[in-house]
């Protein structure tokens, strides 16, 4: 009997696949604008604009507002930012992916979640004084918040606060720490969901650096009329509904602290295809990193020529500079390294969560313009070029990678990589096969390698020549020790 | 050992690394195609101008352009041309050059058209080259290999002992030189980025702005096309999508290095 219970035993995954079809199926979260593909979908042209995706056969559509709520929940200190316009469940979808993922009972997700005003105070997110304990017993007692405390933190409709009242919940949100009062306080690990509405009177704008917090964020989009049906039939919680019983996780679904740990270690297992030791999934991502880092506005110095370093004369402001077609026309601003290390972990849940052993470019193809949208300021060139991009900027990131993918395809199939290949081999080894090469000799090779790519007139090229004198300049500063 | 690892995965499947490295190893090019220096002179000879002091690749040249057409103005097509150029060649006889050359020549005229000392032979070559690209339509070394995919090739001195070949994605619309897109294309194909200075040489040669044809999409397979120099009263083209198996005149040069850069 105990090796048949085993042996029925759910997967991690199984049982995250499962609560997933399980929430839309008791009509918690039905939303059936599926907007994400395991695999590449057929398009099928139904206008002249616009176009519908049909599935190939064994794969899998998902909703990306209920499949990143899963996948953060999943995650140590995730956060996600749910966006769309007001009574469309925002809040309610991270609600239920909150307690369904984590366990956690909703009455105390729904005690611990911070409401957006003005007047929110640090007290509201990290700690308060016991006054009790300080006026009887004359000690100082920290007392932290049911949000600090709470595995699922959810911050509703997050800027009706200004940002910088809110970057001490962020601290905490990204380190799992906070400091109240000089002491110290650790948050459990868990998730956070912050929702925000669209731009209304009430609210404010969220900065740059908070909004670079989360790791991923959705546009959540109205149901179809064709999921109201379904949304009906869960029942109408102000005419005597059943929510409690819909809330309830089945015994064999159940995810523990154990769970969600080998969860983890499954989706970091995930490995990734190399040539040469080279990631084909984390180069590209850093790819993209590079192509959207460089501004000619920036600097003439290549060292600084980033858009970090734009702070005055931007992609905006500047005169059209020499590279006039390169993606990093289309950004005002650049990646985080906090970005890019997402970019690996998302793609790998993406894999994990459809049953793939390794994590494929396209994996991360469908994860990226949820992890980026929100983080990248579109130039004034990208929205008139696109209009529309000033609300879709999801569309905006999907043309965007398509640009730096076309670039990344021209650097693969193009001459400069041998030379590369060759200039980076001499610095590492002072040889190519059977012939060595004297101190003079690799630095003609390094200077004649930087040359030639240099000739390719593209940013790329200049990241790959910078590569090769780096490591150069670090082999000579190394070999003088 | 350190642990240097290139940014991107690169197959090396099909490329010979070791003979990359040789051509790595040889002297550092200089930059190409600023012709013109302050110590260019120009002489007249019965047969042919002589410009000293080109710049020309990685080095000063001199140059010295036939006053008469190759071969009587007889007409070939490149590939006749390269084995003409290959024999000529041999012997010290005037040959076919490539666009690079050329325009470094037209360069150095341009630069010293009213240097006193060389005013009328370079007004001379100037008629010559007018009349030349207007009537005859010369055609050089250049050939241009368009890709179906990633950069196209630009190859200069086609067929002859000194052919190089450099990437650059060249296909895109025609264009005004003077409105250029992407000057890295004229860098590949003049040796010279300097657009205003390029559209100069071409007005002061014919009168009219200079106008750049390629082709306009990436073909299926690899289309390979020969580079000419045409003008009208309109304009001077750069013609780079002329058709291998067509025959043309074209310009006679002679070149002897002078110095390495």
């Amino acid at each position: 009997m105990i090796k048949m219970a085993e042996e029925n035993k759910l997967s991690g995954r199984e049982k995250v696949q499962r609560l997933y079809d399980l929430i839309g199926n008791r009509g918690l979260y039905v939303n059936t604008n599926y907007d994400i593909f395991s695999s590449a979908p057929e398009k099928v042209n139904i206008s002249p604009i616009y176009s519908v995706s049909l599935l190939p056969k064994n794969s899998r559509a998902f909703s990306s507002s209920l499949l990143f709520a899963t996948l953060t929940s999943l995650l140590n200190h995730g956060t996600m930012l749910i966006t769309g316009a007001p009574g469309i469940g925002k809040t309610t979808g991270a609600e239920v992916a909150g307690h369904f993922y984590t366990g956690v009972p909703l009455p105390q997700i729904l005690e611990a979640e911070l409401i957006g005003n003005p007047q929110l105070k640090t007290e509201d997110v990290t700690a308060t004084l016991d006054t009790v304990a300080m006026v009887h017993e004359g000690r100082k007692k920290v007392i932290p918040t049911k949000f600090l405390q709470c595995p699922v933190k959810i911050g509703d409709e997050i800027n009706r606060t200004p940002s910088d009242l809110l970057s001490s919940a962020m601290k905490l949100v990204d380190t799992g720490k906070a400091v109240y009062q000089g002491e110290l306080l650790e948050s459990p690990p868990g998730v956070l969901f912050a929702t925000a509405n669209y731009s209304d009177e009430g609210t404010f704008q969220l900065t740059p650096p908070f909004l670079d917090r989360f790791d991923v964020a959705v546009m959540v989009t109205s149901p179809p009329p064709w999921d109201l049906k379904k949304i009906r039939q869960r029942g109408d919680e102000k005419m005597n509904g059943h929510l409690e019983k819909l809330l309830q996780i089945p015994e064999e679904l159940t995810l523990n602290e154990d769970d969600r740990e080998r969860i983890r270690k499954e989706i970091s297992s995930i490995s990734e295809n190399y040539i040469e030791d080279i990631g084909e999934v984390s180069s590209f991502a850093d790819f993209i990193y590079s192509s959207l880092r460089f501004s000619e506005a920036a600097s003439d110095n290549l060292v600084r020529a980033t858009k970090g370093n734009a702070w005055q004369l931007t992609q905006d402001n500047a005169l059209s500079g020499h590279f006039t077609n390169s993606p990093f026309n289309y950004t005002l601003n650049e990646l985080s390294i906090r970005t890019v290390q997402a970019m690996v972990r998302y793609a790998k849940a993406f894999a994990w969560i459809n049953g793939k052993g390794k994590v494929e470019l396209e994996d991360l193809k469908c994860v990226l313009p949820y992890l980026l949208w929100h983080k990248i300021q579109p130039t004034s060139r990208a929205l008139t070029e696109h209009p529309k991009y000033a609300n879709d900027r999801i569309g905006f990131v999907e043309d965007l990678i398509g640009k730096i993918e076309t670039e990344y395809t021209e650097l693969a199939q193009g001459n400069i990589l041998p030379t590369y290949a060759v200039a980076l081999q001499a610095v590492r080894d002072s040889k190519l096969g059977n012939k060595e090469f004297d101190y003079e000799q690799v630095r003609n090779i390094v200077r004649n390698a930087l040359v030639k790519i240099g000739n390719a007139d593209k940013p790329y090229a200049l990241t790959l020549a910078s590569h090769i004198a780096s490591e150069y300049n670090h082999k000579i500063m190394h070999e003088n020790k | 050992m350190t642990s240097i690892q290139p940014l991107i995965p690169i197959n090396k499947q099909g490329w010979n690394l070791e003979e990359i490295a040789e051509e790595l190893l040889k002297p550092a090019p200089a930059p190409a195609g600023n012709a013109g220096s302050g110590n260019v002179q120009v002489s007249d000879n019965p047969d042919f101008w002589k410009v000293e002091g080109v710049e020309y690749r990685n080095g000063i040249y001199t140059v010295e352009l036939a006053k008469a057409l190759l071969d009587n103005g007889n007409t070939k097509t490149q590939d006749q041309w390269i084995e003409y150029s290959k024999q000529v060649k041999a012997r010290n006889g005037f040959y076919t050059g490539d666009f690079q050359l050329y325009h470094s020549l037209f360069t150095a005229l341009y630069k010293n058209r009213d240097k006193d000392s060389a005013r009328q032979e370079v007004e001379e070559a100037r008629k010559f080259l007018r009349e030349t690209f207007r009537k005859k339509y010369p055609l050089t070394l250049t050939r241009i290999a368009y890709q179906p995919r990633g950069m196209d090739k630009i190859i200069h001195s086609k067929g002859m002992p000194d052919e190089f070949s450099l990437d650059v994605n060249f296909v895109d619309s025609d264009e005004w030189v003077k409105d250029a897109k992407n000057p890295a294309v004229y860098k590949a194909l003049l040796g010279s980025d300097n657009i205003h200075e390029i559209n100069n040489v071409y007005n002061w040669i014919n009168g009219t702005d200079a106008y750049l044809y390629r082709l306009n999409s990436k073909p299926s397979s690899i289309d390979e096309r020969v580079a000419r120099f045409i003008a009208d009263s309109v304009r001077a083209d750069l013609d780079c999508d002329w058709f291998p198996r067509y025959s043309d005149s074209t310009l006679g040069v002679r070149v002897a290095r002078s110095a390495t850069m």
